[in-house]
């Protein structure tokens, strides 16, 4: 009996027509998903085929050469690199973190709605625009370009990122944790630092590492705070190189040489930064398995 | 049982640990308690028996202070600690809490924390400095006192949040215990365990008696019945009677109560 109920309804016509609409959606979304995947795939493998080619020891060790000499490396630009972005991340992760557990903690004040409106308008502001902040608060000042002029204006760009990530994973805590804490008697200050956040670590983590993937790329506000360099400076208030800039003015240059290390310099940065996303998921995986 | 003391007593007795007088709780301008006063005698179980949303758990969380941890929530009144209302303005809330204890609805281990660290959280994130061996006893005396020892003390380094629900729950109450407070307030801790579990959070609650002042919000009218000394019957923000179990539940003086009891209503 069922099982003649069943096929009947096989073989409505409204029940073919909702099968075939559902088959043709998830045909969409299939393609929608492979269409969003085909330029990624494309940018990898045309970096890594154009990339690999010019990728040396020499490239990681040696300090640009001069034009018209063959050689030479980006060992300055991967130093700076790393200089710039982490200054950038003592300045920005402590302000956003801080922020961000300010926000969750006080959700109903006018003012916190302020500072969550701000962090959105920020958060969408071109980063050459901030670039251009950081030279006017910096650069003008100190009367001259330098490594902290660029993480400050990398700093400004995780600013909102990091607090507004911070603020959504510490609500994503159970309040009652929060009051199980408070009934211990334990300070307000303590337990949102030792509870509330302290269960959230994990997705802040998360958050403040895919911010600093995010400025890691940056080039732009990085042209006019940074600068760059064709020596070697480890300095704070001296130019900086970077292997954004670098790139960018080698592959703008009409040297062959300078466009192979371009292309070798893209694919380091890519290459850092998808070490990054893989500390993301390494960090996330980690604590989504019991501690011990 | 039968000390001959009347719930509605104004006096300050000896004995009465935590006296509320003219208690009123706000959640923002909805008023939740309505000058609700009563008191709770030392080394007693009183029950706070109500239907849903009669304002048994704000009454609770008024007497340590955890009412006002929500935003709009603003309590006015006394709750007189051995003779100290902790509502005066100079009383710090958190001094209080370390005083009244509290064990929540739902278990509530902190998930970063092992059993143990768990049990000891009291003291760690209050800054009390111990020794080993202190931490130690006090970590094993607590889980000796909830009645979870036995079944904890081969896994203690383990994550709190790999028990079951009722070891849960007693981790909760050894965490609280572990901080030796002298008033224990249990928001309906077995709504959300098996009758199993039920009991022996029961049982517990008879072990302890002799050494705190309990107080204990719940559903259950069985559970009141059969574990607490007074019982406290409260509708809409209203406490409508207050006095000795047996005579509550075999023969309350209000008609609302008898209602209630027998199951005509709630």
């Amino acid at each position: 009996m069922a099982a003649g109920t069943l096929s009947a309804l096989h073989g409505e016509t409204s029940y073919r027509i909702r099968k075939f609409k559902s088959d043709a959606m998830m045909a969409v979304t299939v393609g929608a998903t492979i269409i969003t995947l085909i330029p990624l795939f494309l940018v990898l493998g045309y970096l890594l085929s154009k990339g690999v080619a010019s990728l040396n020891w020499a490239f990681f060790t040696h300090m640009p050469a001069p034009v018209g000499e063959k050689g030479g490396g980006m060992a300055n630009a991967i130093v700076g690199t790393l200089e710039v972005v982490g200054i950038a991340c003592l300045i920005g992760v402590p302000i956003g973190v801080g922020a961000g557990l300010y926000l969750a903690a006080n959700r109903a004040s006018q003012f916190t709605n302020w500072v969550r409106f701000s962090a959105d308008v920020l958060m969408g502001v071109p980063s050459i625009v901030v670039g251009i902040f950081a030279y006017a608060v910096i650069v003008r000042p100190f009367g001259g370009f330098s490594t902290l002029a660029g993480s400050v204006a990398l700093a400004a760009i995780m600013i909102p990122l990091v607090t507004r990530t911070t603020e959504e994973m510490v609500l994503l805590v159970p309040p009652e944790l929060r009051e199980a804490a408070l009934a211990l008697g334990v300070p307000n200050w303590r337990t949102t630092l030792s509870v509330v956040a302290r269960t959230a670590l994990s997705g802040i983590t998360t958050g403040v590492i895919l911010a600093v993937a995010r400025v890691s790329g940056e080039t732009a506000p990085l042209l006019f705070t940074a600068f760059g360099n064709r020596f070697w400076s480890t300095s704070l208030f001296h130019p900086i190189n970077t292997l954004t800039v670098q790139v960018y003015t080698y592959a703008i240059s009409p040297f062959a040489d300078w466009q192979r290390q371009a292309w070798a310099g893209a694919l380091v940065l890519t290459a850092i930064i998808l070490a990054l996303e893989l500390g993301v998921r390494w960090v996330t995986g980690g604590a989504a398995k019991a501690p011990r | 049982m039968g000390d001959g003391r009347g719930g509605e007593s104004a006096k300050v007795a000896m004995a009465d640990k935590l006296v509320v007088k003219n208690l009123n709780a706000f959640f923002f301008k909805n008023r939740a308690l309505k000058d609700v006063s009563l008191s709770f005698e030392e080394d007693k179980i009183a029950a706070i028996i109500g239907p849903s949303g009669c304002g048994k758990s704000t009454l609770v969380r008024c007497l340590n202070r955890m009412h006002e941890v929500v935003p709009g929530a603003t309590a006015t009144g006394e709750v007189i600690l051995d003779g100290n209302n902790i509502y005066d303005d100079e009383v710090d809330p958190v001094q209080v809490r370390r005083r009244i204890g509290m064990v929540f609805q739902k278990p509530t281990p902190f998930p970063t924390m092992s059993i143990e660290d768990n049990v000891a959280a009291g003291l760690t994130l209050n800054g009390v400095e111990v020794s080993r061996a202190e931490r130690a006893s006090i970590i094993e005396r607590s889980l000796r006192q909830a009645a979870l020892w036995e079944e904890v003390k081969d896994r203690l380094r383990r994550p709190g949040g790999s028990l079951s629900g009722g070891q849960q729950q007693r981790l909760c109450v050894a965490r609280a215990l572990a901080v030796q407070p002298e008033v224990l307030l249990m928001d309906e801790p077995c709504s959300a365990l098996d009758p199993i579990s039920t009991a022996r959070i029961e049982e517990l609650l008879l072990e302890l008696k002799s050494a705190y002042t309990i107080v204990i919000v719940t559903h259950n009218m069985q559970q009141a019945a059969r574990c607490s000394d007074k019982t406290a019957f409260m509708y809409t923000g209203d406490l409508v009677e207050y006095g000795e179990t047996k005579q509550i539940f075999t023969n309350p003086t209000k008609r609302e109560t008898e209602d209630y009891i027998t199951g005509r209503f709630g």
